[in-house]
């Protein structure tokens, strides 16, 4: 089992978001399996965990102490990737990397490393790139290349504001079909 | 391509519902389809939507005049159904039936018949049943009969003040599992250009 953070967007900007998710599938016949989580910018990528109360535990003290933050989603990017052996992309905004965001990634993997074992994750470190995926796989490249042509102007320059933190858990039990939900909402400090 | 309107609860709510449809799927083996929409309650079915910007459009004109009212979330309950050509069953909560409720699911009716096209006759109008679901399917109806006398007890007399309406979106063209996802999420009452974000402070109560 697995566990990620994740900064929810704003429903305004998740509004925007989800009408061009909406009308590249059904244009494009990409897939929206992603779209089952809210529109989020993860702080860490997914790790283990063993049990999830102690994790819930963590999550309340880190959303109790973080304020809200504003987030820069610039413009969009697609980012090739071998998606069940296709050579396919992500779709993604792309967040502007601030200091901010990084003290909270630096922040994330300190504190998880002295709680609980084994909370390394893929892409740690100060090379942590801060994304809004809007879509995976389900065509090749070269349709996310003309998707990307097409859409660019249509995303970018935004402003959100991230007012909740999110909890997504992973069950990885079957590793080619790993089911994964929205698990836990949490408003951060101040945000009531 | 069909979509629908659904009444969000609040995150206190949703955070015991995924609790609990996370343990339930995984001691049994359910399936988390469901939760691939946040935990809501429809206020009718999906209908066939030719244009989704006309009902893009009715939503915002729909949630103006809209207020916040209570919900109240009463018990789970087993329902048998074919699910994939299996006997099984869905998990859901009952909500308990407000005039808000009926007179907002009997608005959207009419307004769908005189904008969209003809309401289904299944559930489109009396008796349709309030609820929120858990899960459906992946397991024989036995199993979710276990599930229920197992975890009867721990969702239960919920409420929350409801504020916020979802636009949910099925691709139909991949039958019978179609595509689906929230398409769109508006505060009742709406909310002008540079007005402030709501859906981080959705009121809640538990007992």
């Amino acid at each position: 089992m697995k566990a990620a953070f994740a900064l929810l967007v704003d429903a305004d900007v998740q509004n925007l978001v989800r009408a061009v998710v909406w009308e590249i599938h059904r244009k494009y016949r990409t897939n929206i399996d992603v779209a089952r989580l809210p529109q989020h910018v993860s702080l860490k990528q997914p790790f283990e965990i063993t049990a999830l109360g102690p994790v819930e535990q963590y999550m309340s003290e880190l959303a109790a102490s973080v304020p809200p933050v504003e987030l820069h989603l610039t413009h969009l990017e697609t980012v090739p990737a071998r998606i069940e052996n296709v050579d396919s992309a992500i779709l993604w905004m792309d967040v502007e990397q601030t200091a901010a965001l990084q003290a909270l990634h630096a922040r994330l993997n300190d504190e998880l490393a002295t709680r609980f074992v084994n909370t390394a994750a893929d892409y740690d470190g100060a090379t942590y790139h801060f994304h809004l995926t809007l879509m995976i796989g389900g065509q090749p490249l070269t349709i996310y290349q003309k998707i990307h042509a097409e859409y660019a102007h249509r995303l970018a320059d935004l402003r959100a504001d991230a007012r909740q933190l999110a909890m997504f858990i992973y069950d990885e039990r079957d590793s080619l079909n790993a089911t994964y939900m929205l698990y836990r909402i949490l408003p951060l400090a101040g945000a009531q | 391509m069909k979509a629908t309107f659904a009444v969000l609860v609040s995150n206190d709510i949703c955070n015991a519902v995924r609790s609990l449809v996370w343990e339930i799927h995984q001691k049994y083996g359910t399936t988390m389809k469901a939760s691939h929409l946040p935990p809501h309650i429809s206020v009718r079915p999906p209908v066939d939507v030719p244009d989704i910007a006309d009902f893009d459009t009715y939503m915002d004109e729909l949630v103006r005049g809209l207020r916040p009212f209570p919900v109240h979330l009463t018990n789970l309950r087993v329902m048998p159904a074919m699910v994939d050509g299996r006997d099984s069953a869905l998990l859901w909560m009952e909500v308990k039936e407000t005039p808000v409720l009926r007179q907002l699911h009997d608005r959207i009716n009419e307004d769908f018949a005189a904008r969209f096209a003809r309401p289904r006759a299944d559930f489109g109008g009396h008796p349709y049943q309030f609820h929120l679901t858990l899960m459906f399917g992946g397991q024989p109806l036995s199993v979710y009969q276990r599930i229920y006398e197992e975890y009867a007890g721990r969702l239960s007399e919920m409420y929350c003040m409801a504020g916020e309406l979802a636009m949910l979106v099925y691709d139909g063209q991949n039958h019978p599992n179609p595509d689906q996802m929230t398409y769109k999420v508006l505060p009742f009452g709406g909310r002008g250009p540079g007005e402030a974000d709501s859906s981080a402070s959705q009121n809640l109560t538990m007992v």
